[in-house]
């Protein structure tokens, strides 16, 4: 039987079951996305417990499949990315990283220097360059955000997750999670601004 | 509500770790501890088994001790399940009665020989130590032979009132050694005719008896040698309680040699114990194990006690 057809929340489901192959196929579709979440969450200054988190939230996962019915208003990918979450808080935590820190960020977007970069459509070969010159520094950003700041960032951009299914993730309110994902942004693009030089003058 | 960067997405999509994945020794292990789940679950004791066994570090020095102990243990059983049971032992007194029916019937023509010929055959043939029977089997044979020797020295002693005598001091004089041979041999022949047949016909009631008694149909043991074995292999309590409840109330007695050597029974009129009113079985025997006593005081306590509380 292929599989694929089937949704991540329908893999999970017959893994319940008792299906090995299904959570084989979860694992191959999730296994990069949360490996890179895990890792960019943790910064670099934990970079050695990635795949001890990364490991212990499958096993949790693994676990706690009994309890997958319970949460029926949440998708497979939110619960997954949950238990990362909460395990790498944990980490961060007992690594004596700063956490909760939310503190208020003044954006100027009219002053934003990426407003000259190029277009964020724009594939040309030429541009390639750039934009990878510019992930190595937004990863570089990302390390001096505070862990909240840039799991909400995370979420959001890399991962696509909606404001609502960050909620459940983070375990915040709607409009702390806004705030937070505000912060990042205001901060990245300064960050980002302040390394960058415009590539278009 | 979408809050994204364009820019900054764009960007986050060509971050060099962009390829990155966890090794395969790491997926390896989450696929396998998502499978052992997924299988069906252990019973209970054999999960907190393997739990034990994974979180004890068993050395190689334990693992030998344990080794050692589970060798010793099946050893162990597989003697205990080769020793024979109280049925195979009744198999084996049948078995035996039946060789020795045999033997006999070969025997009695050899014995005719023995008159015509060497004068150091007529002795009776050496009968084995009881002493050294040291195994029920070995008990319950040598009993078995012992009275078929003594059946077949009735026979003989027989042939010897009838037969013109062999070739001894007491043969009458005046007749020639040859001619008094072969007239021997002549008579013991016709007389041991009718007692082969008369053994080979005990040896078949003996064997339908062992063989009703093997398969239940019997309770009580078909012959003596049957009952010591019984008796010492069961012990004497545990027979009694048996033929109390199949209804043979008994009383028995051990009917030891008199004198030095051992003699042949003497036929008793049957015997009524004066406190029980049960009727008491002589069980002859030879040499008298001490076992055997134990067991028959036993069995005696246990028909008494019955007796008593059937009385009150």
């Amino acid at each position: 039987m292929n599989l694929d057809v089937f949704s991540d929340d329908m893999l999970m489901t017959k893994f319940c079951a008792g299906d090995a192959q299904a959570f084989e196929l979860l694992y191959t579709r999730f296994e990069r996305p949360l490996y890179r979440y895990v890792r960019r969450v943790l910064g670099a200054a934990l970079e050695a417990q990635v795949d001890e988190v990364f490991q212990d939230t499958w096993m949790k996962l693994v676990d706690n499949r009994a309890s997958w019915r319970e949460r029926e208003d949440a998708s497979f990918k939110t619960w997954l990315f949950m238990l990362a979450h909460h395990r790498a808080v944990d980490v961060l935590r007992k690594g004596g990283r700063e956490v909760s820190a939310d503190e208020g960020w003044q954006d100027d977007e009219s002053e934003s220097p990426w407003q000259l970069w190029p277009a964020s459509s724009a594939d040309e070969p030429e541009q390639q360059a750039f934009w990878r010159k510019a992930g190595q520094q937004l990863l570089d950003c990302l390390d001096g955000l505070p862990a909240l700041q840039r799991a909400a960032f995370l979420l959001h951009h890399e991962d696509g997750l909606g404001l609502d299914e960050m909620t459940r993730i983070l375990d915040a309110e709607f409009e702390t999670v806004k705030s937070r994902l505000r912060y990042a942004l205001s901060k990245l693009r300064a960050c980002m601004g302040a390394y960058l030089p415009p590539a278009i003058e | 509500m979408d809050m994204r960067d364009p820019h900054l997405e764009k960007a986050l999509q060509h971050a060099p770790d962009r390829e990155l994945q966890p090794q395969d020794e790491l997926r390896q292990r989450v696929l396998a501890y998502a499978e052992d789940a997924a299988k069906p679950a252990k019973p209970a004791w054999l999960a907190r088994l393997a739990d034990c066994m994974r979180q004890w570090q068993v050395t190689p020095v334990q693992l030998g001790g344990m080794s050692s102990i589970a060798v010793a243990l099946l050893v162990l059983l597989m003697v205990h399940e080769q020793r024979p049971q109280d049925s195979e032992w009744a198999h084996v007194a049948a078995d035996t009665a039946v060789a020795q029916a045999d033997a006999l019937q070969k025997a009695a023509p050899a014995e005719a020989e023995i008159y015509t010929g060497d004068q150091n055959k007529l002795q009776a043939p050496t009968p084995s130590s009881v002493e050294t029977a040291t195994s029920p089997e070995a008990f319950t044979e040598h009993a078995m032979r012992q009275e078929a020797e003594s059946e077949h020295k009735e026979d003989a002693a027989t042939t010897d009132n009838t037969a013109p005598v062999a070739p001894s001091a007491e043969a009458p004089a005046g007749l020639p050694a040859e001619q008094m041979d072969e007239a021997a041999a002549e008579a013991l022949t016709l007389e041991d005719a009718p007692a082969t047949s008369n053994l080979r016909s005990e040896a078949k009631t003996k064997m339908e008896a062992l063989a009703k008694y093997r398969n239940g149909d019997a309770v009580k043991e078909p012959d003596e040698a049957i009952l010591k074995e019984t008796l010492i292999a069961r012990g004497g309590k545990a027979v009694a309680e048996r033929d109390i409840q199949a209804g043979v109330l008994r009383l028995l007695s051990i009917e030891g040699p008199s004198g030095e050597r051992c003699e042949e029974p003497i036929p008793q009129a049957p015997q009524i114990d004066a406190d029980t009113g049960y009727s008491i079985e002589v069980l002859d025997v030879c040499v008298v194990p001490v076992a055997l006593v134990d067991e028959v005081e036993a069995y005696n306590q246990t028909m008494r006690a019955h007796q008593r509380r059937s009385s009150q």
